[in-house]
């Protein structure tokens, strides 16, 4: 049975679940990750409504994109083309988030490269990240 | 050091008398702490110390310090309830199970407390598993020692009515909180319930158990937990949680902290546990 890893995209650097669980196909996983969304998601919709939960296979292909907002209950009473509306929005407030998250990235790691070459002091990790990456 | 038989899905019978420790080979092996001193049982466990002197009198010949591993089953559900668990280190979680193995926490007793004080009203069987979540040292009574010494001392009787007060106070509101909380504000809750009930900010737990007791996919356990973790409130790695700041997982955690908290007087006893 393949093995599918998980990525939870929340805009603000990204949550792996990199302990593989074991699926007898696509169908499966997609069940087990749609569960997955509806707990994370439970109670706080409108907090992660822009969310969305990726399942790569062994070979590191993303198999399903799952939005968040696509399984919300609290959209269920929309007309079908505001819904898709709404999602699309989601979509894209995500894609903002990460682009946005990215340039300030860039942005202290453009700083700490600065301040490393002048023998200054950094910040070498955020968030248990290190600022400036090995290459 | 005494050797017990394991039942085939690995559990100790409940009539034990000690300890069971899993070794690295598979093999168990049931063993009793040496006697401490009253003392040593009175700073453990906070029932015990708000028991009146001559009620712990009673019982106190017939105490015995264990120390219980991880996964071993305290009882199960109609299982009758032969023994009664004060923790003083570790947690048990008193868990309903369903038909496909399923299983979801609905209360924990740390040292706070105590598991299987229904025994003192008379042979009673439990309602649900009860399972030590984290391991640690544990005083052990016979329910039938707890029995008669309840028989003799009403202030031991009001004491234990008081306790499973609370522990059904905290069940109910755990029945709400399953319901109503998102997983997050639940897992906020549960690590600062669990940290208080054994009395350290480090949780000797894997995914699977927390997944287990929060009624979740092990993936959601994954991803809440690095989520706390990318914000700097706990560090989390292989089968240990620590709690880095207290009071951001606080004021993420879900109102239920604050309501089954059992640091309040109880009663008009003015008795804390």
């Amino acid at each position: 049975m393949p093995n599918y890893t998980f990525e939870l995209r929340d805009g603000h650097g990204d949550l792996d679940d990199e302990t593989s669980v074991l699926f007898a196909d696509n169908a499966g996983a997609l069940r087990y990750a749609r569960t997955v969304v509806q707990e994370l998601s439970r109670s706080r919709e409108a907090e992660t409504r822009t969310w969305r939960l990726d399942v790569y296979n062994e070979g590191g292909d993303c198999v399903i994109a799952l939005p968040f907002a696509s399984l919300d209950p609290t959209l269920d009473h929309l007309r079908p083309e505001l819904r898709a509306m709404v999602e699309k929005f989601c979509d894209r407030r995500l894609s903002v988030d990460e682009m946005i998250y990215s340039a300030r990235n860039t942005v202290r790691e453009s700083q700490a490269l600065v301040a490393k070459s002048r023998g200054k002091f950094y910040v070498a990790a955020r968030s248990g990240k290190r600022t400036i990456p090995d290459r | 050091m005494q050797t017990v038989e394991l039942f085939p899905e690995g559990r100790v019978p409940v009539t034990l008398t000690g300890i069971a420790m899993i070794e690295p080979s598979g093999a168990s092996r049931i063993r009793t702490l040496p006697e401490q001193a009253s003392s040593a049982r009175l700073l453990g466990n906070r029932l015990l110390a708000a028991l009146p002197g001559d009620s712990f009198a009673l019982l106190e010949p017939d105490f015995k310090d264990v120390v219980l591993p991880q996964g071993f089953v305290c009882f199960d559900p109609g299982d009758p309830v032969n023994q009664v668990y004060f923790p003083h280190s570790g947690m048990i979680s008193c868990l309903v199970t369903t038909g496909d193995g399923e299983m979801v926490e609905t209360s924990s007793v740390g040292r706070e407390g105590a598991v299987g004080l229904q025994s003192g009203f008379g042979r009673r069987v439990s309602f649900t598993r009860a399972l030590v979540q984290i391991a640690g040292k544990f005083t052990v009574l016979p329910a039938a020692r707890l029995e008669n010494a309840v028989s003799r001392s009403p202030a031991l009787r009001d004491v234990i009515l008081r306790y499973i007060e609370t522990l059904w106070a905290e069940a109910q509101q755990n029945a709400a909180c399953n319901a109503i909380h998102d997983g997050s504000a639940r897992l906020c809750r549960w690590l600062l319930q669990c940290a208080d009930k054994i009395g350290s900010d480090q949780l000797l737990l894997t995914q699977e158990f927390l997944a287990e007791m929060l009624g979740v996919r092990r993936t959601t356990v994954t991803l809440l937990a690095q989520e706390l973790q990318k914000n700097g409130i706990v560090r989390y790695s292989r089968g240990r949680i620590t709690i880095l700041d207290r009071p951001a997982l606080k004021a993420a955690a879900c109102e239920c902290y604050n309501a089954v908290k059992h640091d309040r007087p109880l009663g008009g006893t003015g008795m804390t546990i």
